[in-house]
């Protein structure tokens, strides 16, 4: 594209001369600006000190975009290390309460199967040692699932999260096995008391079993909510 | 003459020039913008696999001199896996919280835009760390003024120095290619 001489002049484009020289100066073969002398005037010419202003504040030039030029907000672009320290607290806890939830399962099933040995059966009484056995894997189990919903309790809430998914299946589960794990025990004693006192099961103590095999039914339900998807 | 009336002048002058230069102007100022998106990770565990997808992302190209420059971005808090446990930890993991942005950039020639598959060299900036990956392939299909380009970064855990993360004592797969789905406009 041809440029008049005049224009290249009135504009200090590349090929044209001073206007103080003109007179004097000897003709000499002009050279046709080039396309991106053009827009490089036409960029200095038209920026604002606003735009030079914001220019300078960015470390890219105008052919890299920048994080900044996306919209981002900065408060999303910025790292909050605090908010870092907040998570792994709460993953650190969550891990133990994984780890010893899957570990609590160990004597929670063997208390299972040493349930009929206390209590006898077709008929017979259980032997003591029997019913030592169960206490003993009883007592383990509400022990270690007690640690290991106080590592889930004590995890630090993120703010502004909400629960999706199958981790509300997870907690809401919480709801059968946690008063089940109060109330196993309890039961547990007062059947092994009344053993003791060579008794029969009566009363409350009848459905230690029954709120046994829920708690552990729940228990199980919700540790397969976190493996399964 | 006045310097009002020589500011005048030059105005007007920068105006036709404009006028002519318009043609010429065009093929350096290409803008490409994101307008849709959709990133999906994928997990694998012996337990079960899992998706992250995120539609957050932005992004922008500037083509110039016969070159391209692209940046696309996302929160890594964006990416919604469908449970949010694992979500939570998954930010803990890569550290989402310090580094709160997925970064890719990633340089074309103009050229190659206007073919079917894109090779591209991509510079990967996620949990502290930067990776490169060589040679990616992407599909490309250009509807009306807008292109839609897909395909699968192979990123792996390792390459950002993260410890895989573990669901009863069993840690998941090194391997974590993101999908990338991705719709551009001319601008």
């Amino acid at each position: 594209m041809r440029i008049p001489a005049l224009w290249q002049r009135e504009l200090h484009l590349p090929g044209g001369l001073p206007p103080d020289k003109t007179q004097n100066a000897k003709p000499k073969p002009e050279r046709l600006p080039s396309s991106s002398d053009v827009r490089a005037f036409l960029a200095k010419e038209m920026a604002s000190p606003w735009d030079e202003a914001q220019e300078q504040a960015k470390p890219s030039t105008a052919t890299q975009p920048t994080l900044q030029g996306l919209g981002f907000p900065t408060s999303e672009i910025k790292g909050n290390a605090k908010e870092q320290e907040l998570l792994e607290k709460r993953s650190h806890m969550l891990q133990i309460h994984q780890k010893l939830g899957l570990l609590t399962t160990i004597p929670m099933v063997a208390a299972l199967f040493t349930g009929p040995g206390a209590k006898g059966h077709h008929g017979l009484p259980g032997s003591p040692t029997g019913r030592n056995i169960h206490m003993g894997l009883g007592i383990l189990t509400t022990g270690m699932y007690f640690t290991t919903a106080y590592f889930a309790l004590r995890a630090p809430k993120i703010p502004g999260t909400k629960s999706y998914g199958l981790i509300r299946l997870h907690k809401a589960l919480v709801w059968v096995h946690f008063p089940g794990m109060i109330l196993t025990p309890i039961l547990g004693a007062i059947a092994y008391s009344q053993f003791s006192r060579g008794e029969r099961i009566h009363g409350i103590a009848k459905y230690h079993s029954d709120v046994a095999i829920t708690t552990a039914a729940a228990y199980g339900a919700a540790l397969l909510s976190v493996m399964l998807k | 003459m006045s310097i009002k009336k020589t500011m005048t002048h030059r105005r007007l002058l920068v105006s036709v020039l404009l006028l002519f230069a318009v043609p010429q102007l065009l093929p350096g100022a290409t803008q490409w913008v994101l307008i849709k998106s959709s990133l999906t990770y994928h997990i694998s565990h012996p337990l079960h696999e899992a998706d992250g997808v995120s539609h957050a992302a932005r992004g922008k190209g500037i083509c110039q001199a016969g070159e391209c420059n692209f940046l696309v971005a996302a929160p890594v808090k964006t990416f919604d896996s469908g449970n949010s446990n694992r979500d939570l930890h998954m930010l803990e993991d890569v550290r989402g919280a310090q580094f709160p942005m997925v970064i890719v950039r990633f340089r074309l020639p103009r050229a190659s835009l206007s073919a079917a598959m894109i090779h591209a060299n991509l510079e990967v900036q996620f949990a502290g760390h930067t990776a490169e990956y060589k040679d990616v392939a992407f599909r490309q299909v250009t509807k009306g003024n807008e292109v839609e380009v897909s395909g699968t970064i192979p990123m792996k855990l390792s390459d950002f120095k993260i410890p895989p993360p573990q669901l009863l004592f069993m840690p998941i797969k090194n391997e974590v290619p993101v999908r990338v789905d991705t719709t551009w406009r001319k601008m």
